[in-house]
């Protein structure tokens, strides 16, 4: 539906986005994800009109649209900062788009005040916006572009202002109303959680390219780069030097010459026996155990607790392994007694555990 | 606490001393007599604020209001042309532009007062340069026109007009425009919709900048109307120091404060009212 072909944009002679390609689906709520900086919201503006790209295509159901300008495409935006404008009233606001579009009032009146019902708004129509909490300042926004009926919903990182439970508050309804009206949202952000819980696809941006393309769950299950593995979710690293295949599983020694095993980043190139790799585990994904137990298939590893961090739903422990480093894990409403100092051991899945090298940044 | 409270004690020893003591003093005065030569006799009376309302002094007030309204209109107007033009520009020439409008502040209003009056008088570039085109300009007429006192008092209050609509002007959020683009307005529409109507608050602070000194002002008009026209300003300076009635001068001086305060009200109550709905 749209289409961003070899798009490059820099300001400057600073390079923003740099010869970035991606497709965008009808009817998908597509997650740019990155740091501040890496181009994402220089792409969402320019997709919106509001930047024009130093080179390369955007092509919208077939055609080129990079030369319009923001009044001609069918998008409309959401901005990190709401921009309501503050002399008009909740409804004025609202209806400013269908004003400008010569709609008739009756009809001006019929759309807002279902779209104001729509979020939950329609006592608050004669109230001017700075009157209003953060929240509903936002959900104004939101009505303000949807009410147009835009092909696509654009939206600047549009929580990011608002706390933690209003935050999650509005990303369910995000969702319920892009699944309902069926509309194709481009949401640009920061925050990984929100990518992961709303998106039906993530492209995560890094210093003006796509790092990598797909669902939340192929993003965190099987990340292509290193940036992408550090960046969605968390990662605890170990180092090790290559010793050998085993199956499609590669396997590196630790220093304190145990082998452990985990799939090879495609980004490693060719790997020869002795060259340092970095192992990366979720947290989450390793057992940690008193007694030691071999169990077949797993890789096993011996430490010490040296840190724990109770987090109200999860206590961290960080376990010191003899000589090779450090390792976090996360643990959930455990029975047993870990206290600091006490010998535990670590074992993970190998195809939980991914093998990046470290000119993979 | 206290102690940092105490650090205000000289401020408040200022605005009674200064300010509030002063004040008082006028306020009793405007409702004394005054005396055969001058001095003040302690009779109680309204009779000076009544002789306010004679038809000659209403004329004067007349006069005053109209020529205070139309430089600050204009100078509103003016302002925001030339807020517009600053907030257009970058850089260097930013800083110079807002240097240039500031300049007139760094001057002794009376050279500057008479450097305008030079630059239109007989032998001035304004009339060199209008003879030579052939226009009919008699410098002797123009020098002592009430045209050019409103040219005084506009140019002299300009950057009371600027800034404040300047400062508007900068702290609109980009976004604004973008979000109007964004929603299918034209440049016009922008323009009406969007941008002058958040510089309204602005603008009408700005007015009233201009509005509040031009009122009393009594140099200029004197200075470059060849005082010829009496307005409030020079009437009050004129009871103060010519005719010695200080009670008369206490109470156009009383008069002037209230009104103005009375305005500045009105465009709190204004600005106050907007913030609630």
């Amino acid at each position: 539906m749209l289409e961003l072909v070899d798009i490059y944009k820099s300001f400057g002679g600073q390079t923003s986005v740099d010869h970035l390609s991606l497709q965008i689906e009808q009817g998908e709520f597509f997650s740019l994800l990155g740091p501040s900086g890496c181009g994402k919201t220089t792409l969402l503006r320019m997709i919106a009109g509001l930047e024009t790209p130093t080179s390369g295509k955007i092509l919208f159901r077939g055609g080129e649209i990079q030369d319009q300008p923001p009044q001609k495409r069918p998008f409309n935006i959401v901005f990190q900062r709401y921009a309501l404008f503050p002399h008009l009233s909740v409804f004025e606001n609202v209806s400013f788009g269908l004003q400008m579009r010569k709609y008739p009032a009756d009809q001006i009146r019929a759309k807002v005040g279902k779209i104001l019902e729509m979020v939950n708004l329609e006592k608050f129509s004669d109230r001017k916006p700075d009157t209003l909490s953060g929240g509903q300042a936002q959900r104004v926004a939101l009505a303000r572009a949807l009410v147009n009926e835009p092909e696509i919903l654009l939206l600047d990182e549009p929580l990011s202002a608002l706390d933690q439970k209003m935050r999650e508050h509005l990303q369910i309804e995000l969702r319920d109303i892009q699944k309902s009206l069926g509309l194709t949202f481009i949401h640009v952000t920061h925050d990984q959680e929100e990518a992961l819980a709303l998106s039906d696809r993530i492209g995560v941006m890094n210093r003006g390219h796509l790092e990598q393309v797909g669902t939340p769950e192929e993003l965190y299950d099987s990340p292509k780069t290193l940036f992408t593995a550090q960046f969605v979710g968390q990662m605890t690293r170990l180092r090790g030097a290559f010793v050998g295949f085993e199956g499609d599983l590669a396997m590196i020694r630790l220093d304190d010459e145990s082998v452990i095993s985990g799939k090879p980043s495609i980004s490693v190139g060719n790997l020869y026996e002795g060259m340092e790799l970095d192992a990366y585990v979720r947290p989450e994904k390793i057992q940690m155990i008193r007694q030691a137990s071999l169990s077949e298939g797993l890789n096993c590893l011996k430490g010490q607790l040296s840190q724990k961090v109770f987090r109200g739903d999860q206590t961290e422990f960080h376990v010191d392994l003899a000589g090779t480093g450090r390792m976090r894990t996360f643990v959930q409403d455990s029975k047993e007694d870990f206290s600091k100092g006490s010998w535990v051991q670590l074992s993970f899945a190998p195809n939980d555990t991914f093998l990046f090298g470290e000119a993979a940044e | 606490m206290k102690f940092y409270r105490s650090l205000a004690v000289p401020a408040l020893i200022w605005y009674v001393l200064f300010i509030l003591g002063p004040l008082i003093l006028i306020l009793v005065t405007s409702f004394l007599q005054r005396g055969p030569y001058g001095g003040i006799l302690w009779n109680f009376q309204f009779d000076n604020y009544l002789k306010l309302f004679k038809f000659e002094n209403l004329m004067i007030i007349g006069r005053s209001l109209q020529l205070a309204l139309t430089t600050s209109l204009v100078a509103t107007f003016l302002g925001l042309i030339c807020a517009w033009g600053i907030v257009c520009s970058s850089g260097a020439w930013r800083s110079m532009f807002l240097g240039l409008i500031t300049l007139p502040f760094l001057t002794n209003s009376i050279i500057r007062i008479y450097s305008i009056k030079l630059f239109v008088g007989t032998s001035g570039p304004v009339p060199i340069i209008l003879n030579y085109l052939n226009l009919n300009y008699d410098p002797t007429d123009w020098s002592t026109s009430s045209a050019l006192v409103m040219y005084g008092m506009i140019s002299s209050y300009l950057p009371f007009a600027v800034l404040p609509i300047y400062g508007a002007f900068e702290k609109i959020d980009l976004s604004l425009i973008e979000a109007a683009q964004d929603l299918g307005a034209k440049s016009w529409n922008i323009l009406w919709k969007v941008i002058f109507p958040v510089l309204k608050p602005a603008c009408a602070g700005a007015f009233l900048l201009v509005f509040i000194p031009t009122l009393g002002e009594y140099l200029i008009p004197d200075l470059l109307g060849g005082a010829q026209t009496t307005l409030i300003g020079n009437f009050l300076t004129e009871q103060f120091l010519k005719s010695r009635n200080w009670p008369m001068g206490s109470a156009v001086a009383i008069g002037l404060m209230v009104s103005l305060f009375g305005c500045y009200f009105i465009y709190k109550k204004a600005r106050f009212k907007k913030a609630v709905l």
